[in-house]
C-alpha cells in the first residue's frame, strides 16, 4: 500500500496546499449563482448497464456546460428502489439529481415503496427503448404470430426471460400476451439479473424467448445466435428495418418500451431547474450527444419539464393496469 | 498469410506510438493506486475512465481500460500482503496466507511471487484470448442456469477445503455468508427480505465493504484488545524482490499452468470473474497439494495458483463481450459500453470488419501485463514504508482509509455500518476458531446459486432431472456429486470404524 | 471474548429458528413449493444442525472449556477504553457524517486514537490534518467520490 510513503513524503506539500485550501474556503461568498459548487447525478443501476452509460455521458457533457463538477454516483441494488429513493429524498438544492427509469412508476405498484413519480421534479425525458420479442436463432417460430399462436396451443411450456420477476421485459411479455386474450401466466418468467444473462439462457436454449429490447440483443443477432421477431412499439427500429412491429406482425395494439430521463427531488429551487433544463437542452442537442446515443443504439426522444411529468403520469397509469391485469401489482 | 501479417504489423503500428504508450503508462499508475486501497475496486477505476474515453481513440481506449485493470489487480496484492486488507475482491482468496508470509519475515517473497505469477497469469490469459476467442465464446455460451448452478455448487465445496480448523465451524461460516447473501430484495419473487423496511437493506449486503470489515476491522479491534501480543510484521527490507522467485517458480511450475487454465476458463463464463477464479484455484491448489498441512500459515504454494489465475481470469473475461457482447465479468460490462461508443459493436463480424483493432486489443493485452513487471515492482518497493510505519500511527488511517473506502462502494454511511457489524462478527469469531474465508465466499456465491437454482425450477416445472438433462450440466452435476460424497462416505466409514462419534 | 462451543450453538440455534418463522411470512411464488423462503429455511436447516452438534461438543469439553473466557485484556481498562473509542468512532462517524462532513469528523477522530494508541498529541494533531486532507485530496479530487461536505458547505470551495 503507498498510502504511508505517500503521507510521508508529500506531508509538507500538503501541509501547505491544505493552508491555501483552507484559506480559500472561508473566504469564498456563501451565495453565488446557481451552480457554485460540484453537482451529484444518482444513477440507480449498476456500473455497466445502459443507463449507466448514459448518465456517465449525461454528467461529463453537463460538467461543460455548468461549469461545475458532475459527479455521477451508482446507487444500486433492490430493483432501483435504492437509487430511486435516493433521488427523491435527497435536499432539494438542486445540487442532487439522478437519472430516474420507467421502474420509478412500477415500484410502488409492486409494493416496495411509496414513491411515484410525483416526488420528482422532472427536467427532461431524454431516451426510449421499446421491448422487441427475440427467439433463438434455431427457434422454429419465424413470426411473431408463431409465438403467440404456440403460448395458446400450450400454456405453461415456452418459458420468457430477459429481467426480474415482474421487470419492465416482463411486463411486455405478460401484457403482450393478456392482449391476445392468452392468461399471462401461459408463459411462465424465469427471472434474470437483467438482458444480458437472459439473452445468455436464450442462446443456451434454456428459455424460448425474450423480450429485452432490440438494441440489447444486437451483437448476438449480429452473431446469428438469435433472432427478433417484433418490436412492441408504434413504428420500426431505424437500426432494424426489416423486423416489423408488433401490430404489424399479429395485429395486437400492445406497446411497451423502456424510459430514462433526468430529475431532481420535488421542490427544487425554480432557479436550479431552469439552469439545468437550459443545459440540458444544450447537451441533448450536441453532437457528442448524439453520437454518443445512436452509436449505442439508444432511442433519442425530448420532452422536457410539464412534458415529462405527463409523460410519466400517463406511463405509470397505464403500468399499474398492466400490472393489475398480470397479477404482480400488491 | 501474408495478409494476416500485413493485419498484424497495421495492429502494432496502432498500438506503438507515443500517444498510446504515454496514456497507458498513466493508466497503470492510476490502476496500481485505485487496486491498493481497499474498497475501491477495478470495475470502479474503469467506469471512472469513461468519460475520459470517450474523446480518445478506439486503440488507447481500450488500452487504458486493460491496463487500469491489470495493474489493479495485482497492486490488491500488496496491502493484502502487507496489512491483510485485500485492496480488490480478487485478492481475498489468498490474503491470509499472503499475510501470514509477512509476519515470518517473507514479504519479499509473496509480493514477488503476486507480481510474477500477475504477470504469467495475464500473459497466458492473453494468449487464450488470442488464439481461441471465437471458438472458447461457443463454449461458454452453452452454460445456462442449471451449469451455473453446478458451478456455485463446486465453488460452495472450496468453503471445506479452504478453511483452517474444524470443519463444522468451517461450515458454519459458509451458512453465514450464505445467509448475509439472501438479505435484499429476491430476483425471483421480487420481494424484500429481512430488510424490516429499511430502503438501505433493499439493497442487500454489499461485498466489498463486508469484506473490507472482516479482514481490516477485525484486524483493528485485534491491534486495540492486545496491542502488545499481536505479532508486528518484522522489519524487513523489500529489496531483492525476484530473490528465489525462479526456484519457487520452477518448483510450482504445474501450478502456475493450473492457475492460468483456472483462471482463463472461468473468466471466459460469463458470471464468474476473477475473485471466484482464485478461490476455486486456491482451493484446488490445496486439494492436490502434497503438503496440505502448511497451507494457511505461510505457504506459497496457493499464493502461484491463485495469484495467476485471478489475471488470466481478466483476459478471459473478454472472450464472450468481444464475439457476443455478453459481458464476462462486471469490468467486460462497461468495456462493451465503450466498444459500442467506438463503433467496435462487439460480434464476430468485428472480427471480419475490422480485424486490426482485434489484434490491436490482444496486443494490447500483452504489452499491459509486460508492462506490469517494471511498474509492480517500483509499486512493492514504495510499498516497504508501510512496515517501518509504527503499528499505532498506521491503526488510526488504516481505519480512516477503510471508512472512506466503504463509503465510497455506493456513496452512503450504510456501507460503513456493514463494515463495521461485519468487523465485529468476524473479531467474535476468528476469536472463537471460526475461519472468516468461507463468509466471504459464501456472501460472493451465494446469489450465483439461489439464483440459478430458482430459474432452473422455474424452466423445469419444478423437475430435479432437469438439472441433468444437459450434457454439461450432467457433467458437472456428477463431478459435484462425486466431490460432496466421497468425503462424506469416508467420514462415516471413519466414524462407524472408530465406534464412537468423532466430532467432525 | 471466548465462548464455550455450546453457547455459541445455542445461539445460532435461536437465531436460525427466527429466521425460518420470519421466512414464513414470505409470499410464495404461484402457489409453488419454492419460493423466496426457500434458501434462508435450507440455510437455516443447516445452521440448527451445525448448532446442535456444536452444542454436544461443548458440553462434552465442558470440564476443560468453560462457558466463557475472558479475555486478558478484559481486566486492562485501557484497551477496554480504545475499543469503545474506536467503534464509538465509527458510529460517531456513520450517524454525522452528513451534517458535519468528512474532513471536520475525521481529524478528531484521528487525534483521539492515535493519541490513545500512545502517539504524542503533537504527531497525532499533524497525522490527523495530514491524513484527513491527503484521503479528500485523493478521493473527492481524484476519484470524485462525494465525501460528505457537512459545515464545510456552507462555505462554497
Amino acid at each position: 500500500m503507498t498510502l504511508s510513503s505517500r503521507w510521508f513524503s508529500s506531508s509538507v506539500k500538503m501541509l501547505t496546499a491544505g493552508c491555501v485550501l483552507a484559506a480559500g474556503l472561508f473566504v469564498t461568498p456563501a451565495f453565488a449563482a446557481y451552480p457554485e459548487r460540484p453537482l451529484t447525478l444518482i444513477v440507480p443501476w449498476g456500473a455497466g448497464g445502459g443507463t449507466d452509460a448514459t448518465g456517465r455521458m449525461i454528467g461529463s457533457l453537463l460538467e461543460k456546460e455548468l461549469g461545475q463538477p458532475v459527479n455521477v454516483v451508482n446507487r444500486t441494488g433492490g430493483s432501483g428502489v435504492v437509487g430511486h429513493s435516493a433521488i427523491a429524498t435527497a435536499k432539494p438544492d438542486g445540487y442532487t439529481i439522478g437519472v430516474i427509469t420507467v421502474e420509478s412508476g412500477m415500484m410502488h405498484w409492486a409494493g416496495l415503496t411509496e414513491l411515484t413519480g410525483k416526488d420528482y421534479t422532472p427536467i427532461a425525458l431524454y431516451n426510449y427503448d421499446a421491448a422487441g420479442l427475440q427467439v433463438s436463432a434455431d427457434s422454429p417460430w419465424n413470426s411473431a404470430q408463431d409465438v403467440i399462436d404456440s403460448i395458446k396451443a400450450s400454456p405453461g411450456t415456452h418459458k420468457g426471460s430477459g429481467t426480474g420477476q415482474g421487470g419492465i421485459w416482463h411486463l411486455a411479455l405478460a401484457g403482450m400476451i393478456n392482449s391476445a386474450d392468452i392468461s399471462p401466466d401461459a408463459s411462465p418468467w424465469v427471472p434474470s439479473k437483467g438482458a444480458a444473462p437472459g439473452l445468455q439462457e436464450l442462446a443456451a436454449g434454456g428459455v424460448d424467448l425474450v423480450t429485452c429490447s432490440i438494441v440489447e440483443a444486437a451483437a448476438l443477432i449480429d452473431a446469428g445466435k438469435v433472432k427478433s421477431l417484433a418490436v412492441m412499439d408504434s413504428q420500426r427500429n431505424a437500426a432494424f428495418p426489416d423486423v416489423p412491429t408488433l401490430k404489424e406482425a399479429t395485429g395486437l395494439d400492445w406497446q411497451m418500451a423502456a424510459w430514462r430521463g433526468l430529475a431532481g427531488p420535488k421542490d427544487m429551487p425554480a432557479e436550479a431547474t431552469a439552469t439545468l433544463s437550459a443545459a440540458f437542452e444544450k447537451v441533448w442537442n450536441s453532437g457528442e450527444f448524439q453520437e454518443f446515443m445512436k452509436g449505442r443504439g439508444f432511442g433519442l426522444v425530448w420532452k422536457p419539464g410539464d412534458e415529462f411529468a405527463e409523460w410519466m403520469e400517463a406511463s405509470d397509469a397505464s403500468l399499474g393496469e398492466v400490472m393489475k391485469a398480470v397479477g404482480l401489482a400488491k | 498469410m501474408e495478409a494476416l501479417l500485413q493485419t498484424i504489423g497495421l495492429a502494432f503500428t496502432l498500438v506503438f506510438q507515443p500517444y498510446v504508450l504515454g496514456v497507458m503508462l498513466m493508466a497503470a499508475i492510476f490502476g496500481l493506486f485505485v487496486g491498493s486501497i481497499p474498497g475501491l475496486t477495478a470495475t470502479m477505476a474503469t467506469a471512472l475512465l469513461i468519460p475520459f474515453t470517450f474523446f480518445m481513440e478506439p486503440v488507447p481506449a481500450i488500452a487504458v481500460i486493460v491496463t487500469t485493470v491489470a495493474m489493479a489487480i495485482f497492486a490488491g496484492d500488496i496491502p493484502g500482503a502487507l496489512l491483510r486488507i485485500p485492496g480488490t475482491p480478487a485478492s481475498a482468496a489468498y490474503c491470509d496466507e499472503a499475510h501470514a508470509l509477512t509476519l515470518k519475515g517473507k514479504a519479499e517473497l509473496a509480493l514477488g511471487t503476486s507480481l510474477v505469477c500477475a504477470v504469467i497469469g495475464g500473459v497466458m490469459g492473453s494468449l487464450v484470448l488470442a488464439l481461441t476467442a471465437p471458438m472458447l465464446a461457443e463454449f461458454a455460451i452453452k452454460f445456462s442456469s442449471y451449469e451455473y448452478f453446478w458451478l456455485a455448487c463446486l465453488g460452495l465445496s472450496c468453503a471445506v477445503t479452504i478453511s483452517t480448523g474444524s470443519n463444522l465451524k468451517g461450515f458454519v461460516s459458509l451458512l453465514i455468508g450464505l445467509f448475509i447473501s439472501t438479505i435484499g430484495i429476491d430476483i425471483t419473487a421480487g420481494h424484500p427480505r429481512f430488510t424490516f423496511g429499511s430502503v438501505e437493506m433493499m439493497g442487500g449486503v454489499s461485498f466489498i465493504p463486508a469484506m473490507i470489515g472482516m479482514f481490516a476491522i477485525s484486524e483493528v479491534i485485534r491491534y486495540i484488545a492486545s496491542p502488545n501480543s499481536i505479532t508486528a510484521p518484522p522489519q524487513q527490507g523489500i529489496k531483492h524482490v525476484f530473490r528465489g522467485i525462479g526456484a519457487t517458480l520452477s518448483q510450482y511450475k504445474l501450478n502456475v499452468a493450473r492457475g492460468g487454465f483456472i483462471g482463463a476458463i472461468i473468466g471466459i463464463l460469463p458470471g464468474a470473474g476473477a475473485d471466484i477464479a482464485a478461490w476455486i484455484a486456491y482451493a484446488v491448489s490445496k486439494k492436490f497439494s502434497r503438503q496440505k498441512e502448511k497451507f494457511g500459515t505461510g505457504h506459497v504454494e496457493g499464493l502461484v495458483d491463485a495469484g495467476t489465475a485471478n489475471n488470466a481470469g481478466l483476459s478471459g473475461a473478454w472472450v464472450p463481450a468481444l464475439v457476443f457482447g455478453i459481458p464476462g465479468d462486471s469490468i467486460t460490462a462497461i468495456v462493451i459500453g465503450v466498444l459500442y461508443m467506438k463503433g467496435m459493436n462487439p460480434g464476430p463480424t468485428v472480427f471480419l470488419n475490422q480485424p486490426e483493432l482485434i489484434y490491436a486489443v490482444f496486443i494490447v493485452f500483452f504489452v499491459a501485463n509486460l508492462a506490469l513487471l517494471p511498474l509492480g515492482f517500483l509499486a512493492i518497493r514504495l510499498s516497504r514504508l508501510v512496515l517501518k510505519v509504527p503499528r499505532n500511527i498506521l491503526m488510526p488511517v488504516i481505519l480512516m482509509f477503510c471508512i472512506v473506502g466503504s463509503f465510497a462502494i455506493n456513496n452512503t454511511v450504510f456501507g460503513i455500518s456493514i463494515m463495521l457489524v461485519m468487523g465485529l462478527l468476524a473479531y467474535l469469531m476468528e476469536e472463537n476458531g471460526f475461519p472468516v474465508a468461507p463468509t466471504i465466499l459464501g456472501i460472493v456465491l451465494g446469489p450465483m446459486l439461489e439464483d440459478n437454482f430458482m430459474s432452473s425450477m422455474i424452466k423445469s416445472d419444478g423437475e430435479i432431472s432437469g438439472f441433468f438433462s444437459r450434457p454439461i450440466a450432467a457433467v458437472l452435476g456428477i463431478l459435484v456429486v462425486v466431490v460432496w460424497v466421497i468425503p462424506l462416505l469416508r467420514f462415516l466409514y471413519s466414524a462407524t470404524r472408530s465406534g464412537k462419534p468423532t466430532a467432525p | 471474548m471466548r465462548f464455550n462451543d455450546a453457547v455459541f450453538g445455542c445461539v445460532l440455534i435461536v437465531f436460525a429458528a427466527a429466521v425460518i418463522a420470519h421466512a414464513r411470512t414470505f409470499p410464495s411464488l404461484h402457489g409453488q413449493a419454492y419460493g423466496p423462503d426457500l434458501f434462508p429455511t435450507l440455510i437455516s436447516t443447516g445452521l440448527i444442525a451445525c448448532g446442535v452438534a456444536l452444542v454436544v461438543r461443548g458440553l462434552i469439553s465442558r470440564q476443560t472449556v468453560p462457558m466463557l473466557t475472558a479475555h486478558s485484556w478484559s481486566g486492562n481498562r485501557s484497551a477496554q477504553l480504545n475499543l469503545l473509542f474506536t467503534v464509538g468512532s465509527v458510529l460517531a462517524f456513520i450517524l454525522l457524517a452528513d451534517t458535519i462532513g468528512f474532513i471536520v469528523l475525521a481529524i478528531p477522530i484521528i487525534i483521539l486514537l492515535a493519541y490513545r494508541f500512545g502517539v504524542s498529541l503533537l504527531k497525532a494533531i499533524v497525522l490527523s490534518i495530514v491524513t484527513a486532507l491527503l484521503i479528500h485530496f485523493l478521493f473527492v479530487r481524484v476519484l470524485l467520490v462525494p465525501l460528505p461536505r457537512g459545515l464545510l458547505q456552507y462555505f462554497g470551495g
